[in-house]
């Protein structure tokens, strides 16, 4: 269990958070100077925040009131940089044998061997940084990090730097590294699906907040703000007002049954467009006749951009499969937003 | 021909560029780690005898460390030493002299360096110790190395400091850029000239060895 509540002012910027992490993955996404590599470098402790506490399993890394502050060498975090951070004028041994220091000479050879083994890296352990690919880089920044049996795992955009052809399967040894590991793991990135597939928990930064936090499926189903539904691969997000019981969106030309509920902004994911001929009616929150701006062919999917028909309004990002797209030619040209499918959203 | 003024160079420069770059690696660590405001302060401070004439140097050490000084005094009196007019003066001397080229260079490669590799080892537990001395000092060697080259040749040449505290004479102080002087003002043409082409030869080949190391690095 980790806890971490700091602010931190660095220029214009105020970093102020508070994140719990439990065992298992939790996820910090945020847009790029959100902050989230500062909050994993203050709880690392290779940055000080300006006040605030950090307790790690317990032990309290820093706590400005107590005038506590433990140095990195002694928090027992283990902290993959965006690079790797390998030491270019040591092995891969030697770089693996860095991790478990405090050991013995031989005993730290043995767990880099072990660590080594089980990475799949033991026919590069005398080779150099240099010498090895992206993928091999970050098994042995991996292996490293274990070494010295850390309290928690953090991970700075650990794919950011390797082709993705590479990334499919690192993230699959990935997942049964936080599966074995049993801790908590701060996982730092902005790519949503990688998020889903490897997290449990998601806290959205913005501006140096911690703005929603929460469990993944719940937050993907309702992410509260723009920054989260952006995030969170939202595509279609709108300024919408509230009149009486109407929620009124001008840019898609509609007007919602609100039901009793407010919203600064409404979304709509683009692959949750339906067409209107298709669904159960008494589900539908609004339905219209529309016309195509724009289409991109995709590898899998088609991208429509449309708009009510007859009308100048922005248009919408509608995204569905090459057959549905087929199918939707012989159908009448009416789309229709499900009432469950529309995230009513607060800046 | 006597060669003396040869050897004394070499020993005048080897010594000094040693104790240069012992000083400067650690200021140019520890001046990084400063305040903004304070690292600009020791910064200009530590460099100013890069452009300081240096018989400025030179006249700063016989104020402080000549025989009838406040200090030097005190090395007799306790030491029965006197400093100025001997060859180690000039280690003095050029030490200061050679300083800020060991310093510069240094904390040039030590900025370049990334910082990242030194909070990974922080991070992993690694002492500050072994940091600096087995990530921060070996990665950055390229530029410590031509540094020092820098500093070992301009203390090699050195003359106004050198002249001023440590004199001319002949086997005890002499070195190869006093000597071309000397024996130009006794009007000994041929000892001068013979000094000039050693003085020549020397700094050809050191020319060379600075080229070598400040080739850039192949990529990897």
């Amino acid at each position: 269990m980790l806890e971490c509540k700091i602010t931190k002012k660095l220029g214009y910027f105020v970093l102020d958070v508070d994140i719990q992490a439990i065992d298992g993955v939790t996820a910090l996404m945020g847009a790029s100077g959100s902050g989230k590599s500062t909050v994993l470098r203050c709880i690392a402790g290779v940055s000080k925040p300006d006040a605030g506490r950090i307790v790690l399993g317990g032990a309290t890394l820093f706590d400005s009131e107590k005038s506590v502050n433990l140095p990195p060498q002694k928090r027992k975090v283990g902290f993959l940089f965006q690079d790797y951070a390998l030491f270019p004028n040591m092995t891969v041994l030697q770089n693996i044998m860095c991790g478990a220091n405090g050991a013995k000479k031989e005993k730290r050879k043995g767990i880099a061997e072990d660590l080594a083994e089980s990475f799949h890296i033991t026919v590069h352990l005398s080779k150099y940084p240099h010498q090895l690919s992206g993928g091999e880089k970050q098994r042995v920044a991996l292996a490293r990090i274990l070494a010295g049996m850390p309290d928690i795992l953090m991970l700075d955009e650990p794919f950011s730097a390797l082709d993705s052809h590479l990334r499919w399967e690192l993230e699959n040894e990935l997942a049964a590294v936080f599966a074995r590991f049993g801790k908590p793991v701060l996982y730092v990135s902005h790519n949503r699906d990688e998020v889903y597939r490897l997290c449990d928990n998601i806290v959205i930064l913005n501006g140096g907040q911690a703005e929603v936090s929460g469990e993944k499926w719940g937050l993907f189903k309702n992410p509260e703000t723009v920054e989260a539904a952006r995030l969170t691969g939202c595509k279609n997000i709108v300024p919408c007002t509230v009149n009486a019981d109407k929620i009124i969106v001008p840019e898609w030309g509609v007007a919602l049954d609100a039901n009793g509920e407010t919203a600064e902004f409404i979304g709509i994911r683009a692959n949750y467009i339906m067409s209107a001929c298709v669904v159960d009616k008494s589900e539908v929150a609004a339905a219209f006749e529309f016309e195509i701006v724009h289409e991109i062919e995709s590898t899998f999917t088609n991208i429509l951009y449309v708009r009510k028909k007859d009308t100048v309004l922005p248009p919408i990002r509608w995204e569905m499969p090459k057959k549905d797209r087929a199918a939707l030619r012989a159908l009448p040209q009416k789309l229709a937003l499900m009432r469950e499918n529309l995230l009513l959203l607060r800046r | 021909m006597d060669l003396f003024p040869l050897y004394n160079s070499l020993r005048i420069s080897a010594i000094a560029t040693l104790a240069a770059l012992i000083i400067g690696i650690l200021t140019a660590y520890l001046v990084l780690r400063l305040p903004s405001v304070l690292k600009g302060i020791c910064d200009t401070v530590l460099t100013i005898p890069l452009v300081l004439p240096p018989t400025v140097v030179g006249y700063f050490i016989l104020i402080w460390l000549s025989p009838k000084s406040a200090l030097g005094s005190k090395f007799w009196e306790w030491f029965s030493l006197t400093i100025t007019m001997r060859w180690y003066a000039s280690v003095i001397a050029v030490t200061i002299i050679a300083f800020p080229f060991i310093y510069r260079t240094v904390r040039g490669s030590f900025e370049a360096f990334d910082q990242n590799l030194l909070d990974a080892g922080r991070t992993l537990g690694l002492s500050e110790t072994y940091i600096f001395g087995r990530i921060l000092l070996p990665n950055c060697r390229q530029g410590i190395l031509a540094g020092t080259v820098l500093a070992f040749a301009r203390g090699l040449g050195e003359y106004g400091a050198t002249s001023m505290v440590s004199g001319y004479i002949a086997g005890k102080t002499a070195t190869v850029s006093t000597s071309v002087a000397y024996f130009w003002q006794i009007n000994q043409e041929q000892a001068a000239e013979y000094w000039v082409t050693v003085n020549l030869v020397v700094s050809f080949v050191f020319m060379i060895l600075i080229n070598v190391f400040n080739k850039p690095k192949a990529r990897e």
